[in-house]
């Protein structure tokens, strides 16, 4: 069994990267297991949203992170290994990666900090189309498309969307289905995307489909733009128009009225939700199913039911990239106060 | 003895700025992990800051106290600031005390609202923010439980945005708390009337019915605000500052908690951090991240050097330094390495030119140009200009992307130090067609104002060419974040073309 590190990290996304980075600092030896071949989790792989100046989504710090792990000698780091089991062993904590082989490989710390991430919600049970129409995506897969075409492109035949609506909440704020949190990121997220959207075409219009608006003083500041209308409804409904559009239906709160539009591309903001990983991780470690009632909770924070496991980022809750990187930092630094304590 | 007094050298010496229990959780972290905690006994009112020097591991503080200043050598200096909230009794018109106030006068006797009406108004003049929910929530369901008062909420967007929120709005509403939601303030009239309570009439955005309300007691919210003492020391430590008063840029360079000054940490109410939970984890981070070791902010073959025969103390890097790296001591300018963040900008804003960077500062990426296919004709020679935090980094994640053939690409720590001088020398002596600086975008440069200085500089060496008959277009500036893979690879592809179209800079001899 591998040894020589003093702290495994499960994740190698925004809050396992800076855990990683920050024991390093501290001059701890680290692990750094990643399921993917590479580093950077769901948020590296978000787009850039600066227009002319930035506005601080962050997701440029995952690439420089990405960067200074592969530099930093006191982080190992092992790509393409999903962790299948973590286990208290010899007062510490043993975790068993396998590669998409199934090879195994088995570490030992003695100390483990979850930095696993999250789940985004999968929209396609509800009425809103996904799945089912090409030009009905979620927030991730726009981030994508920005990231990669650096424009906003309708998937059905990549050209540029000329109107776009984004609606919110979707598996967030959601008694029904047992969601009850907000997911803290998506209404500056998508609204930067939005802004992003109008100032590369500006012909394009955008509507804004919302519960309350979240986090975003600064963004609805740069709201006042006559191409983007923020409307206070959530569209219950999606069929297909013409031109493989999407005509959605909703209740408008001016009027009280029912209306309906049809949009070149729907773009649902889709929740964060616990991650089964995590979850199947945490019960194998305390034995029962514990992360549903820990997930975005008041009282939560890095620290676990077990002494020397910790928990960062996303896997314990909606956070966003600055969040997550905070907390991150804090678990690596609880983690050595746990080592200090053992000696 | 000997052995002691080396000891108590060694043990790192904090200063904390700030009051309040967020400023006694970080000093029992940094006690309790062996550091001299400076400015915070307990029970001592907090001396204030009156001057600073030094660097990152040696700053040199000058602190009152009572009228008398005293010298202190610290390794780290927190701020933690104050707790304050904004007075929202003038934003909402609401002045008589008896009938509209602050959340502590409900809280004081919760159980006297037997039968009556209680409104909370929040976020209709202003943003709200998620300690006022919080606050707001728990004293409603309080109310409820207490006294069974009929309770109000009226908001504008309801900010749910922390852990636990939702879930408490939810367990509001079950408890019989009354949440109505407002596009804007001028949906809600508030009428006074001679002696009695305030009246309220609204519509309902549900039922599209008439709501008036006469509450016994309008709540109003307490927004956090900066602490005013924030001003005062971000001057005095060379600190960047939010729109708002804050002491930190949004500037994502500077996540978690670090500033533009190596050393110096910023947490907690200094940080815009407003929830409880938030504040009491960003002031044991805080305590934390003052504990690390003290390095070179960056490596010593890249930082910059002073020339003292050819400097005149015109001082423009002591002013113009955005890491506070250049220390000035009897007429004499040096450079302080654990501060210098190696950006360059003295060396190229220096009128005098008696600053350079040491060799390693400038890096030619010696990779194999691209094998971009022959296109014929004239294929330009250009130079590029890379900063290692955002351009060099999108460059190298990309595997299919490679550099047009002929061009020379350097990458630096910071676009701020491509000088004018740089610039016109890449055309007129290294025989450059064109002259490309790939620049983070403005609010995401490290050093704050580098990529600023870089763009004006081109629009400066711009102008020169236009000058002497030369085209303008010939340089370019183009700005990047670490993420932008695609549009790096646009903006070199446009310009490219455009040198091309523009044809040689001199005619072949």
């Amino acid at each position: 069994m591998a040894s020589g590190n003093e702290v495994i990290v499960i994740g190698g996304g925004a809050a396992g990267l800076n855990a990683a980075l920050t024991l390093a600092e501290m001059g701890i030896g680290v692990c750094l297991l990643e399921k993917e071949e590479l580093l950077g989790g769901h948020s590296g792989r978000y787009a850039c949203k600066a227009t002319d100046a930035c506005v601080s989504c962050g997701a440029c710090s995952i690439s420089r992170m990405v960067q200074k792990a592969g530099q930093e000698k006191l982080v190992r780091v092992l790509t393409g290994h999903r962790a299948v089991e973590a286990k208290q062993e010899n007062g510490g904590f043993a975790v068993r990666a396998a590669d998409s082989k199934g090879r195994e490989e088995g570490i030992f710390a003695k100390s483990l900090i979850l930095a696993s991430g999250f789940s985004p919600f999968d929209p396609s049970s509800l009425a809103l189309g996904y799945g089912r129409f090409a030009n009905v995506i979620s927030n991730y897969e726009l981030e994508i498309i920005l990231r990669r075409e650096n424009n906003i492109l309708r998937p059905s035949n990549n050209e540029p969307a000329q109107s776009i609506a984004f609606i919110q909440c979707i598996g967030s704020r959601d008694a029904k289905l047992g969601h009850l949190w907000c997911s803290q990121v998506c209404c500056p997220s998508s609204l930067r995307m939005a802004s992003l959207g109008l100032a590369k075409n500006k012909q394009q219009k955008t509507s804004f489909f919302y519960i309350d608006l979240q986090n975003c003083p600064k963004q609805i500041k740069q709201a006042d733009d006559k191409n983007l209308t923020l409307i206070r409804a959530i569209p219950a409904d999606a069929r297909l128009g013409e031109e493989e559009k999407i005509v959605l239906a909703w209740m408008d709160p001016k009027s009280g009225l029912l209306q309906e539009e049809a949009f070149d591309l729907v773009v649902l903001s889709v929740g964060i939700t616990p991650s089964q990983e995590t979850r199947f991780l945490l019960s194998g470690l305390t034995g029962e199913d514990s992360l549903p009632k820990i997930f975005g909770s008041a009282s939560g924070s890095v620290h676990t039911a077990i002494p020397g496991l910790f928990m960062a980022g996303c896997a314990r809750g909606p956070m966003s990239i600055a969040d997550s990187i905070a907390d991150a930092a804090l678990a690596a630094w609880e983690a050595k106060k746990f080592m200090e304590s053992k000696k | 003895m000997e052995e002691q007094k080396q000891e108590n050298n060694q043990r790192p010496r904090v200063l904390i700025l700030g009051k309040g229990p967020w400023a006694e959780q970080a000093a029992s972290e940094l006690a309790d992990h062996g550091a001299k905690v400076i400015g915070h006994e307990a029970g001592d009112a907090s001396p204030l800051l009156a001057g600073c020097t030094g660097q990152d591991g040696a700053f040199t503080v000058r602190l009152m106290q009572d009228g008398v200043i005293q010298q202190e050598t610290v390794n780290r200096i927190l701020v933690l600031g104050e707790a304050f909230t904004q007075n929202p009794a003038e934003d909402y018109g609401l002045l008589n005390s008896d009938f509209a106030g602050s959340i502590e006068e409900i809280l004081q006797n919760p159980n006297s609202w037997q039968g009556k009406t209680v409104v909370f108004l929040t976020g209709l003049k202003d943003l709200s923010h998620q300690s006022v929910t919080l606050d707001f929530l728990n004293a409603a369901l309080l109310l409820k439980k207490e006294s069974g008062a009929k309770v109000f909420i009226i908001c504008g967007q309801m900010q749910v945005a922390a852990p636990g929120l939702e879930r408490l709005l939810f367990d509001a509403r079950t408890a019989g708390v009354v949440v109505y939601k407002l596009n804007s303030a001028d949906a809600l009239e508030i009428s006074s009337q001679k002696d009695g309570p305030y009246r309220l009439l609204f519509e309902d955005m549900a039922s599209r019915k008439q709501v008036e309300l006469v509450p016994d007691f309008v709540v109003l919210p307490q927004n956090p605000a900066p602490d005013p003492s924030l001003a005062e020391i971000a001057s005095l430590l060379g600190l960047e500052t939010d729109e708002n008063g804050y002491l930190q840029s949004a500037n994502v360079h500077r996540l978690p908690l670090a500033t533009n000054r190596a050393g110096v940490i910023v947490a907690g109410p200094a940080r815009d951090a407003a929830t409880p939970a938030q504040r009491k984890s960003q002031s044991i981070l805080g305590a934390a991240l003052a504990l690390i070791p003290t390095a070179e902010a960056a490596p010593k073959n890249r930082q910059a050097a002073i020339n003292t025969r050819a400097c005149i103390h015109c001082l423009t890097c002591f002013r113009i330094c955005p890491h506070k790296a250049v220390h000035k001591e009897e007429g004499k300018l040096t450079v302080l390495t654990n501060a210098c963040q190696a950006c360059g900008i003295c060396a190229a804003e220096c009128p005098r030119l008696a600053i350079s960077m040491e060799d390693g500062w400038l890096v030619k990426n010696n990779a194999a140009p691209g094998q971009t296919q022959a296109t014929g004709g004239f294929e330009p020679k250009i130079f590029v200009f890379t900063c290692e935090n955002s351009s060099a980094i999108a460059a190298k994640a990309q595997e299919d992307f490679s550099w047009p053939p002929n061009t020379e690409v350097f990458s630096l720590p910071c676009l701020g130090g491509l000088s004018l001088a740089a610039i016109l020398r890449a055309i007129d002596t290294d025989k450059a067609d064109g002259v490309l600086a790939l620049a983070c975008h403005e609010g995401n440069c490290h050093s704050g104002t580098g990529s600023l200085l870089a763009r004006r500089r081109i629009k400066q060496a711009a102008g020169l060419l236009k000058a002497v008959g030369a085209e303008s277009k010939r340089v370019g500036a183009f700005t990047l974040a670490a993420n932008s893979e695609t549009a790096l690879k646009q903006a070199v592809e446009t310009f490219w073309e455009q040198i091309k179209a523009i044809g040689p800079a001199r005619s072949a001899k």
